[in-house]
């Protein structure tokens, strides 16, 4: 009359083991997605907002900037790591220059760039 | 047995919602990396849209400014994927003529708007509207002479016209007298006249002729010089003429020291003046800019002295105010004060007037005396120039700064001379390096070093128009 408690057996315990390990690898795997897919926007926004404000700079400095034409040159960008810029000037008039700004940055799939383009008045030194 | 079957579906069932968990769990972390990588693109396609528009902004207004005002047509162009447009906004502030202390009436306020769109989604647009007013200005033209020092030989007589700040350098047609370009060598002299026209004394093979071009109108419709015939005979080495009042005045004599005046009935010179020994230096011819319409004609002798003409040629009144307060503010004086010294800038004409110890500097607007600003107590400490309170009381020496129209001062403060530069006039733009030769205008890159400013009169009807912005983005 004792009733008789049984565990699971092995076949039950796999089996519920493999219901939760595939979707548990999916999870990984899509944490994994995830966090790479989120970096690489992350990235791409900063790289936007160092292109923004490189062209807010050049704008400031509209007139002695460019006096004289930009002098292409890849450059760190300073106290960011992986990034780079480079200020390209497309076309010049009497009173107009077509800057784009170029920002450039490394990850695991290689190199990546994005391009900010304005044209900024040349404005007398005040 | 039964209890035993609902124990085996307890621990299944739970396996099932556990992996349901996760995969709800993933399914969220994929939706949230959906919506921020989304919006992480748009915010980046956003950025470029919105610099694009900036920059249609900035090249409708660079049409603005490059056409006078004249050219309102909206502009289009393509870049990276997206279209720009740009133009004036239609239901823009109407006019309203709004003076500015100074030299400058507001004639506008206009909105010019800019739209970048993507080519594939019109959808995704940016719009940028800025905010612009016109400007107009009555200001002293000002032109500059191509050096010879930085000209090859045989270049020809080179002018720029200055229009403005928001402008480059105009350069002016040709000096062509007779259908022949005329050789630097021969040029004697170019000054401007009371309405902001150019003279120009030539040599000829037939004694000296006066060339004429421009008047009130814009420098940029300045087509060709006309050549006002030779000068009259009865002068010896003619340095210059001028046209006042439809009357010609000459500076001739072997020291150029004889003023003297062409005489339309009698059809001879007549003397003016004779300085003695001095050569008399410039004439100067103004145009009033004030309501008044006065105009005049100012001689300036030697260093020290400069008459105008009133009827008769009278010295130049002193003026009235001589002194600075504590505050800085210039006030009467009824004590004499003496001209020191005329500084002949080709740009405007200053006067240093002393009393006892203090100086104080001038500069000659329609044909009277207005104080600078009094000159704050500067000195030099480490290299670095300071300021005390209060102004500085004695002005060591006073000299002409060609490169912007405007006079440096030498103070001597205990701690050492300092030079300071008193800007009446904006500084200049460089002037390109440009010059006749052969007939045709020669561009090269770079700027002139020493350009020459010419001997210009003092404030003209001369109108050159300003835009700037206001707001914007």
């Amino acid at each position: 009359m004792v009733s008789r408690k049984r565990g699971f057996t092995i076949l039950e315990i796999l089996f519920m083991l493999f219901i939760v390990a595939v979707p548990l690898a999916g999870m990984v795997a899509t944490q994994y997605f995830v966090y790479s897919a989120g970096r690489k926007a992350e990235d791409r926004y900063k790289a936007s907002v160092i292109a923004a404000s490189l062209l807010e700079e050049a704008d400031l400095e509209s007139y002695e900037c460019f006096t004289d034409p930009l002098e292409r040159s890849r450059r760190a960008v300073p106290g960011i790591e992986r990034f780079s810029y480079e200020m390209e000037e497309l076309e010049r008039t009497s009173n107009l220059v077509e800057v784009q700004a170029k920002v450039f940055w490394q990850d695991q799939q290689g190199e990546h760039s994005l391009f900010l383009t304005t044209c900024l008045a040349l404005r007398p030194n005040p | 047995m039964l209890g035993q079957r609902h124990q085996r579906g307890a621990l299944a069932i739970s396996g099932v919602f556990i992996a349901l968990f996760i995969l709800t769990l993933a399914a969220v972390q994929l939706e949230r990396l959906r919506l921020n990588s989304g919006g992480t693109f748009s915010e980046v396609e956003r950025t470029k849209r919105l610099y694009l528009a900036r920059g249609g902004n900035n090249r409708f207004l660079a049409q603005l400014i490059s056409s006078e005002g004249e050219n309102e047509s909206p502009l289009s162009f393509d870049r990276e994927g997206y279209t720009v447009t740009a133009g004036l906004v239609p239901e823009s502030p109407s006019p309203s003529p709004t003076p500015v202390p100074g030299v400058a009436v507001i004639t506008k306020v206009q909105l010019i708007r800019a739209r970048a769109e993507s080519e594939a989604d019109q959808n995704s647009f940016q719009e940028v509207t800025m905010r612009i007013l016109k400007t107009e200005s009555r200001a002293p033209r000002k032109f500059m002479l191509a050096p010879e020092a930085e000209t090859p030989s045989g270049a020809q007589t080179t002018i720029f016209a200055y229009r403005g700040k928001t402008y480059p350098w105009h350069v002016l047609p040709p000096v062509v007298m007779d259908g022949s370009q005329v050789a630097r060598d021969d040029v004697l002299d170019i000054h401007s006249g009371p309405s902001g026209e150019l003279f120009c004394l030539v040599r000829g093979p037939g004694g000296e002729s006066l060339l004429k071009i421009g008047g009130l109108e814009s420098v940029l419709t300045w087509s060709s010089w006309e050549n006002l015939g030779p000068i009259p005979s009865g002068l010896t080495d003619v340095v210059s003429i001028i046209v006042y009042e439809d009357e010609m005045y000459a500076i001739w004599g072997p020291n150029q020291s004889r003023l003297s005046r062409y005489d339309k009935v009698t059809k001879k010179w007549e003397t003016e003046f004779t300085s003695a020994d001095t050569p008399i230096r410039r004439l100067i011819a103004t145009a009033s800019v004030s309501s008044t319409g006065a105009t005049s004609l100012t001689a300036i002798v030697d260093t020290k002295t400069a008459y105008r003409k009133d009827g008769a040629w009278i010295p130049l009144p002193p003026p009235k105010e001589t002194n600075y307060s504590e505050n800085g503010e210039p006030f009467p004086t009824k004590t004499d004060v003496e001209l020191d010294e005329v500084l002949d800038s080709a740009l405007g004409l200053y006067g240093v007037w002393t009393k006892d110890d203090a100086t104080t500097i001038y500069y000659l607007n329609e044909g009277k005396w207005e104080a600078l600003p009094a000159i704050p107590d500067y000195y030099m400490e480490d290299g670095e120039l300071k300021r005390r309170p209060g102004y500085a009381k004695k002005i060591e020496k006073v000299v002409v700064d060609e490169s912007s129209g405007g006079v440096v001062v030498t103070l001597h403060p205990p701690e050492g001379p300092v030079d300071i530069p008193l800007t009446l006039n904006e500084k200049f733009k460089p002037v390109p390096k440009q010059y006749y030769l052969g007939g045709d205008l020669k561009s090269f890159e770079g700027n002139y070093l020493n350009p020459v400013p010419l001997a210009v009169g003092g404030p003209s009807d001369f109108v050159y128009s300003e835009y700037s912005v206001t707001g914007e983005w």
